[in-house]
């Protein structure tokens, strides 16, 4: 996995010393196919993985849509570690439809000699539909981090992709608020020709430019960002029907705008805690199923 | 165009800089009007810190799309220039903002051709009244500075002040500041433009960047809202 275009990480080349980059268990990999099967019913048809990234079988649990094959990913490692790689593939056949998450959140360790990283592919056919929808990424004190995904998407198609980060373990130890070294996100969609429709990056250096600054996260401590690729019809209907607000009262923040190239929305939040932050993000999502598949998301589970 | 002496050089940088320069910054804000608004740019420690918010996001997105446009121009590569007019929109994430620099992008090629002979300038225009490139803003600017023969360390800095001065032209408008706290931001971010500099002039397109949630927030409320004195 080259990450080498990346500048920001230049700084974070040395080889770990407990185990090098490259030794498995560090390189993660997955493959998740979905299509219609002979009944139509949408079925997780390839499933390709190799540790620490885990994932077992789909599972028919969304009761707002029993018929959508719900994926959850897991890492047997825990939280990713300094030198850890890993390649996720996600396609999502003609007609097909998924709803993707992780088991818990992704705690990136504290790092001191290299960097984690992460490339995804999402590509998505006609008719196409995916939610994925994370719980939130939680960078510790001195992590580097660098996610980069490519998004390749027919315009019939909707993806519903969305992050969550927090400043930091805010409440562990003496609080650690942007403790953390780097985080470069770089996020692109193109359609299935070679169209290029948006590329957004951004890449905080908390130790050169402080986050918590007016314009940037004020006081806030949790930031979303949710991207709906879907086509102008929908695309219009979401938008419309999301309200952007700043409220001082619960103190979050929401804002949409519409991404170039007419290609579909860009979702904003921010939050103090993870929670209401993350009711936004599922609030937005269920507004794109009602759009696109005419069905709410069910409540969340209570342990989640 | 023949090559323009030191003195008229130094007179266009300071045409094509001046907030008199019609292209229409004036009805611009940067932003600013939500953000004083809600409250969030109230007074002149928080107006520095929300421009110098604008300042960061404008050098490394339209910034490098500018330089890279100018460099395209000097090396006779007008399909440079196109990539850098794409890649200007491609990060353009906000709807208003991708508005105002496709607006003030056509304005300039427009003004240009008229007030001098390039065959670019003239070519540029036309792509963009074909709709075959999106004439953004900094493409624009790349061009109209190397077409006058102005350098890009000088291009850089008159992009950034055109930034700058956009919010806190602005803020005379909208906030409670007065000409002596606009000018003492624009003295002390002037100061910092340099680092800048060598951090966009050493970008790639790949290396344009932008973290600004609250802003973008800002931006959304003013799209949706119903009241306006300024474009965005």
């Amino acid at each position: 996995m080259d990450f080498s275009a990346a500048k920001e990480m230049a700084p974070y080349l040395a080889e770990p010393k407990a185990m090098p980059v490259g030794t498995p268990g560090k390189t993660g990999y997955l493959y998740l196919g979905f299509e219609l099967d002979g009944q139509g019913r949408s079925i997780m048809r390839d499933l390709d993985r190799r540790a620490p990234l885990i994932v077992q079988q789909e599972l028919y649990f969304d009761e707002g849509m029993p018929e959508m094959p719900c994926v959850y990913i897991l890492s047997s490692g825990g939280p990713n570690v300094d030198g850890d790689r890993y390649r996720q593939h996600f396609a999502v056949r003609k007609g097909a439809y998924a709803h993707l998450s992780t088991g818990a959140a992704t705690k990136l360790a504290e790092m001191r000699y290299n960097y984690s990283g992460l490339r995804q592919c999402f590509e998505l056919e006609t008719d196409a539909y995916l939610e994925y929808l994370p719980e939130p990424t939680i960078p510790c004190r001195h992590t580097r981090f660098i996610a980069d995904t490519t998004i390749r998407i027919d315009p019939t198609a909707t993806l519903f992709y969305a992050e969550i980060y927090m400043s930091g373990r805010k409440y562990f130890d003496r609080g650690e608020r942007f403790a953390y070294d780097v985080l470069s996100v770089t996020t692109q969609a193109e359609r299935p020709d070679g169209e290029r429709l948006f590329r957004e990056k951004f890449v905080i250096r908390p130790a050169s430019e402080p986050p918590a600054a007016l314009g940037v996260m004020g006081s806030y401590d949790v930031f979303a960002n949710a991207i709906v690729l879907t086509p102008p019809d929908e695309a219009e209907r979401i938008y419309a029907r999301t309200e952007a607000f700043v409220d001082d009262a619960t103190r979050t923040a929401a804002g949409i705008t519409r991404l170039p190239n007419g290609c579909g929305l860009l979702y904003k939040a921010l939050g103090d805690e993870t929670g209401p932050v993350k009711r936004l993000v599922r609030r937005f999502c269920s507004t794109v199923r009602e759009e696109v598949k005419h069905r709410p998301l069910p409540e969340e589970f209570p342990w989640r | 165009m023949p090559t323009p002496d030191r003195a008229a050089l130094l007179m266009r940088l300071m045409a094509l800089t001046d907030s008199a320069f019609p292209v229409g910054t004036f009805s611009f804000s940067n932003g600013l009007e939500t953000a004083a608004d809600t409250g969030l740019v109230h007074d002149a420690p928080t107006l520095e810190a929300y421009t110098r918010c604008i300042a960061r996001q404008a050098a490394l997105t339209d910034g490098v799309a500018a330089l890279h446009a100018h460099r395209s121009y000097l090396r006779k590569d007008f399909e440079g220039i196109v990539e850098a007019d794409t890649q200007a929109i491609l990060c353009k994430l906000n709807a208003e903002a991708r508005q105002m620099t496709c607006r003030m992008g056509k304005k300039l090629a427009e003004l240009f051709t008229r007030i001098a002979d390039d065959p670019t300038a003239a070519r540029w225009l036309a792509e963009i009244e074909a709709g075959r490139t999106p004439g953004s803003y900094p493409a624009a600017q790349g061009i109209v500075f190397a077409a006058n023969g102005i350098g890009e360390r000088e291009l850089f800095c008159s992009h950034q002040y055109g930034a700058i001065g956009t919010v806190l032209n602005a803020a005379l408008r909208c906030v409670r500041v007065s000409h002596y706290d606009t000018q003492r931001i624009l003295f002390r971010l002037s100061a910092e433009t340099e680092a800048l500099y060598a951090e966009a002039a050493g970008a790639d397109y790949c290396d344009m960047n932008a973290f600004a949630p609250q802003t973008d927030i800002l931006a959304s409320l003013h799209e949706k809202g119903t009241k306006r004195l300024f474009m965005n």
